[in-house]
């Protein structure tokens, strides 16, 4: 049966499965050992965590971009695009500090103060996650090049110096 | 507080953390332009220079005092395992039979050792008393949101691995049952902390940690596939826009003429004139 599954659309199915089905089992773990979960808060803390990251990453790239800037390159596209990107992730992020959505404090006078807290831990998160993409990564590259590999026949032959010519 | 930190503004946030933080993003595009452009000599002298400002930074750090000194104390904490993993995973793979393996075979099941002692390591962690920079505060936040990420990525990956390894390939029953247990090893840990807790945290405290960090950072994740996707976007755009180049007038009788005497003088093409 599973060699029918092998590279066709089913294979890729299972493996999106698996990823959102257990991804839904901690999930629902997490809520039946805590008990009582807002999901109007969860869902706000998401979409905050979204926008400050969208404003941060386009922002690392707008800087990468302009410093990588050079004569021959068409970068005021890249230029301006970035900038959008930034601007709105950031004017979203401000709004949402502001208006109190998904953080303990709100007000103008702290946005820098949130934000700065909201980009700590994303880089702390995307280290996390960084480190477990590398070690399973890393085990599975060890695992597969580690295979014995029967020796190829075509360098087993040797040359006769006859290559047809007449 | 340090004089050094003192002396270089080092104690505000924005010079000694996020400012370092920009520098490698510029000293990243550097590196990206033309070997003969004068900016790439000083991409890693940047780097370099941006990577000590943040230890000198992070170098008094008690973890529980400002978010950025608790990243960085979470970051130290973990140091060791995660270089311990990182270079297990590098000699396991180079000592190996592939082509490339120039280290010698007998290091391959230390290798194994070393990635997998990088996961007990964080695993012991949570069995001892934590030390000051992660004891309370911020610093136990930024630790325990850390681990949380860690191993529900671990669990996730790895039992995905399991799964593409199982379906996609032909005898990988090894490569599957390793994967399977790294994510049965990842869940078991996460569902004790659910349910019992660690030596400093108790089980609410990393239920708590769990929805509040993980949906933001789970967000964020989004958030940046969707600031690359800005870029690719921007560049799609940027290659539609590029004008076709002009059409070249076919050669005139004297430009052949001109072509073909010096392909006659260099290639010698119809003899010694």
């Amino acid at each position: 049966m599973m060699s029918r599954m092998v590279g066709g659309k089913s294979s890729w199915r299972w493996v999106f499965g698996t990823l959102i089905g257990l991804a839904i089992a901690i999930d629902v773990t997490a809520w039946y050992l805590r008990g009582e979960i807002d999901p109007s808060s969860v869902l706000s803390r998401a979409l905050f965590g979204l926008v400050l990251a969208l404003g941060l990453s386009a922002s690392a790239l707008l800087l990468v971009t302009i410093s990588a800037i050079h004569r021959e390159m068409r970068a005021t596209e890249q230029v301006i695009g970035l900038a959008i990107a930034a601007g709105l992730g950031l004017s979203l992020t401000g709004w949402m500090i502001e208006g109190g959505f998904a953080t303990s404090i709100s007000g103008t006078e702290n946005i820098l103060e949130q934000a700065r807290i909201g980009g700590a831990m994303l880089l702390n998160g995307l280290f996390a996650s960084l480190t477990a993409a590398g070690l399973v990564f890393g085990l599975l590259l060890a695992l597969v090049t580690g295979r014995p590999m029967e020796k190829d026949p075509l360098l087993e032959l040797e040359s006769t110096g006859d290559f047809g010519e007449d | 507080m340090t004089t050094t930190q003192w002396v270089f503004g080092l104690t505000d946030p924005w010079i000694g953390f996020w400012l370092p933080v920009g520098l490698l993003c510029i000293a990243a595009g550097f590196w990206l332009t033309d070997a003969e452009d004068v900016r790439r000599r000083f991409a890693i002298p940047l780097a370099v220079l941006s990577v000590v400002t943040l230890l000198v930074y992070g170098g008094s750090t008690r973890g529980s005092d400002i978010v950025e000194t608790s990243l960085l104390g979470a970051a130290l904490g973990v140091a060791g395992p995660v270089i311990l993993m990182l270079v297990g995973c590098l000699v396991a793979t180079f000592s190996g039979p592939a082509p490339v393996g120039p280290l010698p075979k007998g290091l391959r099941p230390f290798g194994f050792i070393m990635a997998c002692s990088g996961i007990a390591w964080i695993g012991t962690t949570l069995l001892q008393e934590p030390p000051g920079s992660r004891a309370n505060g911020l610093g136990e936040v930024m630790w325990s949101t850390w681990v949380m990420t860690f191993l529900a990525s671990v669990l996730l990956i790895a039992a995905t691995a399991a799964v593409f390894a199982f379906i996609m390939g032909e005898k990988r029953r090894r490569e599957v049952g390793i994967m399977a247990s790294l994510a049965a090893v990842s869940g078991a840990i996460l569902l004790y902390l659910f349910s019992n807790g660690s030596v400093d945290l108790s089980a609410t405290g990393w239920l708590d940690v769990y929805w509040q960090q993980l949906p933001f950072i789970t967000g964020g994740f989004f958030g940046l596939i969707a600031g690359v996707a800005a870029l690719i976007l921007s560049v799609y755009i940027a290659e539609k826009r590029t004008p076709e180049p002009d059409i070249v007038a076919p050669l005139s009788e004297d430009e052949r003429a001109r072509i073909t005497d010096i392909l006659r003088e260099h290639l010698n093409i119809g003899g010694e004139e």
